[in-house]
């Protein structure tokens, strides 16, 4: 395990400070440098000079606050880990600041002096590991990517001039065009379900009007419906409702439930969506009129790489990882996901998410909350 | 008008598939380079309408060798796009800051390549 050899502690209070430097002069057998300093604009010209281990924030401080105050920190030493240091013991208050980067959440007064060493030697072995991951999943994927840009870009040239190919030609380069295609998506949703199931997938929460989004991602899969021969509508007018999530992600998830649809929709037929603003939540619905979920596979339809039939892969196309990874971001915006049998045949997905709440939403900064104060 | 591109990616395959893919617009005239340092000699001697610039290269990568095409007046003002298969959003983030005029993930539509290039373009003076 890597040493610690430099701590900065960004504390404006004098005695909360005392109190970590001379915990950490007690049990620190390897007698670290610790530097000290007040305020995040101090910080800031620290480490735009200097080189540190592990930085200990106050997120109290008078020039910075919450999550505002871990960002700063967080962009001015980026791969350096980071431990927040608060009065406050909330665990949503914990989770959003290990989402914008930080390794832990300490308690001031809560942790024993001896834990105190060791939750920095932890944050810093975390903080690596999570900068190996990292490094592998770009590798991963720059050395997959390369080689298939040449692949599918020679292939999709050939497939963009195939009147000028003899048909057997044509149609041998089109299997292999759209094939190199799943695989590509495959790569994507690999990459994307690995970067969600890590708590560090930032997501950025604002207030969204739900319709023009999910107008949005209907108008972005309409020509993708047209190649199966499907028409989307919105079933009824669609409900102004504002909701609290990240936009990007949202659009992802209403995207992989309408390309879903379309893909398991028999031709000629029709897919539905309706947002509608239930008792405390924002529902967006999107029907199918195609032939159901059969039982025996509901267990298993959020699971990663399921899909109802072995040959449902190369029939539609899919990777088996849509529903998982649209079920990893309606968890993470706090919401929920589900689906019911249709009256009439098919199936209605539904996602439930939390409405917006200008008194819960107001402040964007969960860390800054009635009650906390600066230290 | 010709739009002249050059095209910066040690990837030999690459080059070839992005410039038969601009070329079926025949206003694109295309260069390519192999390496990051002989992209800054072919930017300034060339003087093109726009760079295409892969992020991975042995030796000088993009984001170096778009600091030196910044540092250097006569290629300090032509439009840089990445093109990069790491297109990871921390990274988008990072390529707009150092001055990127944009991105292109890879791999990339050949049928789309021209029009997307197009939007980078900056309108001819005058």
């Amino acid at each position: 395990m890597k040493s610690i050899r430099t701590v900065l502690l960004v504390e404006d209070n004098p005695g909360d400070a005392r109190l970590v430097i001379e915990t950490l002069r007690e049990q620190d057998p390897h007698n670290s440098v610790l530097v000290h300093v007040g305020s995040m604009c101090e910080a800031e010209k620290y480490l735009g000079e200097h080189t540190v281990d592990i930085i200990l924030l106050d997120p109290g401080l008078p020039d910075a606050q919450g999550l505002g105050a871990v960002r700063r920190a967080h962009a001015a030493a980026p791969g350096v880990t980071l431990v927040i240091l608060t009065h406050v013991d909330d665990e949503e208050l914990a989770t959003r600041a290990m989402q914008e980067g930080a390794q832990d959440y300490l308690v001031k007064g809560q942790f024993e002096t001896r834990a105190l060493l060791r939750a920095l030697r932890y944050s810093v072995e975390r903080k690596r590991l999570d900068l190996l991951k990292d490094e592998f999943v770009a590798t991963v994927s720059h050395e997959l990517r390369t080689p298939l840009t040449s692949i599918s870009g020679s292939l999709g040239l050939l497939v963009g001039q195939a009147a000028k190919l003899p048909e057997w030609a044509a149609r041998l380069a089109s299997i292999a065009h759209s094939n190199c295609q799943r695989l590509v998506r495959l790569i994507d949703d690999i990459l994307d379900i690995e970067k969600l199931a890590s708590v560090r997938a930032v997501f950025k929460m604002k207030r969204v009007s739900l319709c023009p989004l999910v107008e949005g991602a209907m108008e972005a899969t309409r020509g993708f419906a047209q190649s199966y021969n499907v028409r989307i509508r919105m079933h009824a007018e669609c409900e102004a409702v504002d909701v609290f999530v990240d936009a990007d992600r949202l659009t992802q998830v209403v995207t992989n439930l309408l390309s879903n649809a379309i893909k398991f929709s028999p031709a000629n037929q029709e897919v539905t969506v309706r947002v509608e603003k239930l008792a405390e939540t924002a529902r967006i619905s999107v029907r199918d009129f195609g032939r159901g979920i059969p039982i025996e596979f509901r267990p298993r339809i959020f699971e990663k790489f399921a899909q109802a039939e072995a040959t449902d892969a190369r029939q539609v196309g899919g990777t088996g990882l849509g529903l998982s990874i649209v079920k990893a971001i309606v968890q993470r915006l706090g919401g929920e996901v589900g689906f019911t049998d249709a009256i009439s045949g098919g199936t209605i997905f539904h996602v439930d998410l939390p409405l917006w709440n200008e008194a819960l939403h107001d402040d964007t900064d969960p860390l800054i909350k009635p009650g906390y104060e600066a230290a | 008008m010709t739009l002249r591109v050059l095209h910066i990616d040690d990837d030999a395959d690459i080059c070839e598939v992005v410039a038969m893919s601009l070329s079926l617009d025949s206003e694109y005239e295309v260069r390519s380079c192999a390496s990051g340092q002989d992209g800054l000699a072919a930017a300034a001697a060339y003087r093109p309408d726009l760079i295409l610039l892969d992020v991975m290269m042995p030796g000088m990568d993009g984001p170096t060798t778009l600091d030196h095409l910044r540092k250097n007046a006569q290629t300090a003002d032509i439009p840089v796009v990445f093109m990069t298969a790491r297109a990871q959003p921390r990274e988008l983030e990072k390529f707009k800051v150092l001055g990127a005029a944009g991105t292109i993930a890879k791999p990339f539509d050949p049928m789309d390549l021209a029009s997307s290039v197009r939007r980078y373009v900056r309108p001819f003076p005058g």
